[in-house]
């Protein structure tokens, strides 16, 4: 045989070889299945805060006729609690605990917060404050609550809460001193940022 | 393609960064949540004192020494009512009288040999041994001195009465206070009760 016979018969063997293949291929058996769906769905982070007075009512403290050498409450087993709760669903730490003095003086009267001290302790629920491993009596000014603390507060688990217990103090001063504040008030707030552990 | 060095490190600084911004945006993914609470209002109160020598004012008291021997006391009968009102809104207390602005005129001072007493009661015996008399002012303390007073309750809102009364002294060194004089004022101070 020549050879171009030869080729024509090799090409034709070739295509008759390529088109079982692909006939081969489509007799292969076939299955598919699917997952069920999956879904995820994140967890939320919520806070609540609520003032407490030793007495257990809610509420802001709403003290009147405070003078120098007071202390309020008057025991140090009793204290004035901001409740902050987790409410979401997941595991959170304290990211941030301010207080804000929201006032200021007025006219020759200057701000009571300015002859008042405080004095904080963090608790999980609802057991007695350790001052010795709060913030001791500091002056009551705007900023960082958690950084007076001798001790970190622990993280709040999903649905508990851990309370901020404080008390307030005026020591006593001269006379002149004291007597410029006959009168004057202050107001402040707190606020707290929890973050995701 | 074939990079040169410095578009090498320029890439990679780059890269760097995107990384870094990776990170920053991964803690800013965190979940966190945040509130504030009511404002906490805290006001101080107020403590004032008035004093009135009468119903009503605050009227000088003069007290004629004429013909007055030592041991002789004013008024000749009852008592001088110093009334304290409570126009603030603490209770107080009386913890202290003094006198004070003593002024004399004439030699010896007058203010030297008068003599002050003070009680919370009305029916105060004033011949009562117990009771301390002070001069109102001596050479250590020229201008005034505290006077021995009882405690004395005095809630807001409230008056009270302090009974005072005056003699002259008996300096036996037969002093010679003709046309002597002498004034001074009294001032009370009243502690809020904590």
């Amino acid at each position: 045989m020549k050879k171009r016979k030869i080729l024509i018969l090799g090409a034709a063997a070739t295509t008759s070889a390529l088109l079982l293949s692909i006939g081969g291929t489509y007799a292969y058996f076939t299955a598919t299945d699917t997952t069920p769906s999956n879904e995820i769905t994140a967890g939320d982070l919520t806070v609540e805060i609520n003032e407490r007075s030793p007495d257990g009512t809610s509420g802001p403290l709403k003290l009147g006729l405070v003078a120098p050498g007071g202390q309020w409450p008057a025991s140090p087993r009793d204290s004035y609690s901001l409740v902050i709760s987790n409410s979401g669903s997941i595991l959170a730490e304290f990211e941030a605990l301010d207080l804000t003095v929201t006032s200021e003086g007025t006219g020759n009267t200057p701000d009571l917060s300015e002859a008042l001290e405080v004095r904080y302790g963090m608790v999980a629920g609802a057991r007695e404050p350790d001052w010795g491993r709060g913030s001791g009596w500091i002056r009551l000014e705007s900023g960082s609550v958690l950084e007076t603390l001798r001790r970190a507060p622990a993280t709040v688990p999903a649905g508990t809460s851990s309370e901020l217990r404080f008390q307030l103090r005026w020591p006593n001063g001269t006379p002149e001193h004291d007597n410029r504040f006959q009168g004057a008030d202050t107001e402040f707030v707190f606020s707290v940022r929890l973050g995701q552990v | 393609m074939r990079l040169k060095k410095p578009t090498l490190v320029a890439i990679s600084a780059v890269a760097a960064a995107a990384a870094l911004c990776g990170i920053i945006l991964g803690t800013q993914a965190s979940f966190t949540a945040q509130t504030s609470g009511s404002p906490q209002p805290v006001t101080a109160g107020r403590l004032s004192v008035e004093l009135s020598t009468s119903p009503g004012g605050g009227d000088t008291i003069t007290i004629d020494f004429t013909e007055a021997d030592p041991g002789d006391v004013w008024p000749r009968n009852g008592a001088f009512a110093l009334t304290l009102t409570n126009t603030g809104d603490l209770d107080g207390t009386l913890t202290r009288l003094e006198s004070i602005e003593v002024s004399d005129t004439g030699t010896p001072p007058l203010s030297r040999t008068l003599e002050i007493a003070s009680s919370t009661r009305a029916a105060q015996d004033w011949n009562d041994p117990v009771l301390t008399w002070r001069r109102i002012a001596t050479g250590a303390e020229p201008s005034g001195r505290p006077i021995p007073t009882d405690r004395l309750a005095l809630p807001a809102g409230q008056d009270r009465v302090l009974y005072l009364k005056v003699r002259l002294a008996d300096a036996g060194d037969d002093r010679d206070h003709t046309e002597s004089s002498t004034g001074f004022r009294l001032k009370v101070t009243v502690e809020q009760q904590v």
